[in-house]
C-alpha cells in the first residue's frame, strides 16, 4: 500500500527564508548583548573588590590615627566601660557545656556581623565622648 | 577645659601624613565609584537594548506564524 503524503505550500518562501534568517540575526544579536552584560558584571566586580581593598585600607588609617593619640584618653575609656559594665546587675550565665555546645551550632561571623560589631564599639565610645 | 590633650610634634606630623593620605584614597574611591555608575547605566542600557530586540524576535515570529497560516495544502 502506498502511503499519501501531503504538503503544504509556502505562500512566499523568500519572505519566509528572510523572517527567519531576520529572526536569527535578532537571537545571536541578543547573545552578543547578554556577553557584553557578562562582561560589565565582572568589570564592577572587580572594581568592587579594588574598592572594598581602598575602605579597608582606609580604615587601617584611621586606625593608625587613633594610635597617634595619647593613651590615657585610651585607658580612661576603657575604665569607664568597666565601671559601667560592673553597675550592670548580672545575668545568669549558662554552664560551659551549652556555650561549648552552642559554639558548635553558631556559625563564623560573617564579614558584615563583624563590621556590625566594629561599629557598635564605635559607636559606644563616641557616645562616652560626648 | 578638661578634654585638652598634647599630641607630640612628631605624632602630630605623622597624623597629619596619614590624614594626607586617607583623602588620596577617598579620591580614588570616588574614581572607582565614578566607573562603577558608568558600567551600571552601560548595563542598564544594554538590558534596554535586549528587551527591544526581544520585542524585534516576537514581531519576527508573529511574521512567520503568519506566513505559516496563509500557506495552501497542496
Amino acid at each position: 500500500m502506498v502511503k499519501t503524503q501531503l504538503f503544504k505550500q509556502i505562500e512566499n518562501p523568500n519572505n519566509f527564508r528572510k523572517e527567519i534568517l531576520e529572526s536569527s540575526k535578532e537571537v545571536i544579536e541578543n547573545l552578543k548583548i547578554q556577553q557584553r552584560i557578562i562582561d560589565i558584571r565582572e568589570k564592577r566586580f572587580e572594581l568592587s573588590k579594588e574598592l572594598k581593598i581602598i575602605f579597608k585600607e582606609i580604615n587601617l588609617l584611621f586606625d593608625q590615627t587613633k594610635d597617634h593619640l595619647p593613651v590615657e584618653i585610651i585607658t580612661s575609656f576603657i575604665e569607664e566601660q568597666k565601671k559601667k559594665t560592673k553597675n550592670k546587675p548580672k545575668v545568669k550565665t549558662s554552664s560551659t557545656k551549652t556555650k561549648k555546645k552552642l559554639a558548635d551550632i553558631m556559625p563564623e561571623p560573617s564579614e558584615l556581623n563583624k563590621l556590625e560589631t566594629k561599629l557598635a564599639d564605635i559607636e559606644s565610645k563616641l557616645k562616652s565622648l560626648n | 577645659m578638661d578634654n585638652q590633650i598634647f599630641v607630640k610634634i612628631e605624632e602630630y606630623d605623622q597624623v597629619l601624613k596619614t590624614v594626607n593620605l586617607v583623602k588620596d584614597k577617598i579620591g580614588k574611591a570616588e574614581e572607582i565609584i565614578g566607573k562603577i555608575t558608568e558600567l551600571k547605566s552601560q548595563e542598564e542600557e544594554e538590558l534596554n537594548n535586549w528587551s527591544a530586540n526581544l520585542e524585534i524576535v516576537k514581531e519576527k515570529v508573529s511574521g512567520i506564524e503568519n506566513e505559516l497560516a496563509q500557506s495552501k495544502k497542496a
